[in-house]
């Protein structure tokens, strides 16, 4: 179970906004909550949903935490105040005059990824046949939301790849 | 063509599942889209570090740990076991003792490496059980923190090489001879050596142990053991008064298992520090 899941939920913290060392740790934590919570295991929770939802509990624990350490005083009171917490890194300049479409969108998806991850996520899983049940796990959000969601990504995306529309146009 | 759908064939095309009729924009558009995503994924792959060929075994110490630190106190449980009269409650006790010495942070001060300390009752003959007695037992050999213990320990007749090749490095301790002559000082100021009918270990050199304790009447070496003193924390404690026992370690929730004539009572995992 733990190489199973090793990569997809060191890929889900990182993208979370969590440095390498700082996921292996929480994956640690998530591994020991699974083994420890496996008697609460239930066909009812749906599998690899279940793990993914201790997944993601595991991570916001380690965010609190970290919130707590950080004396940080202002109120966290949403998902979204959380995301903002988690360390950004410098978006790349993505206006250089002299890029290929590749690079544009690449540099499109980077930003978005920063400012979005829970989408970031939700594409990933989804571009690697993830179940809507476990996509929904690892977001916190209902199966029916998720749905939404999803169908929302393009659009939430769009935006990122404003500057890239006339490379793209220029390939087709 | 409304947007809702062409947001479906988009999702489509970034799973890989191409639909014959999409546009070429959007076909295009995702296949870029999912290859830069296929490139963020690589990219955060290369952050990871393989997982540990014994990560499993430093999440079962973390469990077990968690879950010892969990339990009733130490303190708490000596004071029961004292209090009570059954020599076999006084032995445990004093085990929880010596391991609460064990478990202090000194273990901080140079790498600490894991001991299990089990004690094995050898009856030299079949056990009789009752069906609630071996209900526990059976319940105690599906217990993840047994398992994991009795993982690490083997049984008497595996090679202790192959323990080493299952766990790698980490379950050799620095100082199993000081543990257990540890455990048996604390057994002889106690008065309880002269329950002990006769001690064997697997792979450890107990030559000094025996010469210290002239009451003890037989030991089984390892042939090999002598120059190996540091890979096994395993003793067996032959006892001379079996009655009871069971129930006891039933009611007192004590996990042990039963193999053969041997009844072994796992008494905690314990951490060893080496010296530096």
């Amino acid at each position: 179970m733990m190489e199973h899941f090793h990569r997809p939920f060191i890929r889900f913290f990182i993208l979370k906004g969590l440095g390498s060392h700082e996921a292996d740790d929480v994956f640690q934590d998530v591994i020991i909550k699974i083994i420890k919570g496996i008697d609460s295991y239930s066909s009812e929770n749906k599998g690899e949903a279940w793990l993914w939802q201790i997944a993601r509990n595991g991570l916001l624990d380690y965010q609190r935490k970290k919130f707590r350490e950080s004396k940080l005083i202002a109120p966290v009171e949403t998902e979204e105040d959380w995301s903002r917490l988690s360390d950004t890194k410098p978006v790349e300049n993505s206006s250089e005059a002299e890029e290929s479409v590749e690079s544009c969108v690449l540099n499109g998806i980077k930003q978005f990824k920063e400012k979005e991850p829970d989408r970031a996520v939700a594409i990933l899983m989804q571009m690697n046949k993830k179940s809507i049940s476990e996509i929904s796990a690892a977001i916190g959000r209902s199966v029916g939301a998720t749905k939404e969601y999803l169908s929302q990504c393009r659009k939430k995306l769009a935006p990122y790849l404003v500057d890239c529309h006339d490379l793209m146009r220029a390939q087709i | 063509m409304t947007d809702d759908k062409r947001d479906d064939q988009w999702l489509n095309a970034m799973a890989g599942r191409l639909e014959p009729e999409v546009d070429p924009a959007l076909s295009k558009e995702a296949e870029l889209v999912r290859n830069a995503f296929l490139r963020v994924e690589e990219e955060l792959d290369s952050q990871i570090k393989p997982l540990e060929p014994d990560a499993h075994l430093k999440i079962l110490e973390r469990v077990e740990d968690q879950m010892v630190r969990e339990k009733s106190s130490d303190a708490e449980r000596n004071k029961r076991l004292v209090s009570a009269s059954n020599p076999l409650k006084n032995l445990l006790a004093r085990f929880s003792a010596f391991l609460a010495v064990c478990l202090q942070p000194r273990a901080l001060g140079g790498i600490a490496a894991s001991c299990v300390l089990v004690l094995a009752v050898v009856t030299g003959k079949d056990i009789f059980v009752d069906d609630g007695q071996l209900e526990y037992a059976e319940s105690m050999k599906s217990n993840l923190k047994t398992r994991g213990v009795i993982k690490a320990v083997g049984n008497s007749t595996e090679p202790i090489e192959q323990l080493q090749n299952e766990s790698g490095s980490s379950e050799s301790v620095e100082s199993p001879i000081r543990t257990a002559e540890s455990i048996l000082d604390r057994l002889q100021q106690k008065g309880l050596i002269n329950d002990i009918r006769s001690i064997s270990a697997q792979n450890v050199d107990i030559s000094g142990l025996m010469s210290k304790f002239n009451t003890v009447k037989s030991a089984n070496l390892d042939p090999e053991g002598s120059e190996i003193a540091q890979t096994s924390s395993k003793i067996k404690l032959e006892l001379h008064n079996l009655s009871s026992i069971l129930d006891y370690l039933k009611n007192e929730e004590i996990p042990f298992t039963i193999e053969g004539d041997t009844i072994t009572i796992i008494l905690e995992r314990a951490r060893v520090p080496s010296e530096e």
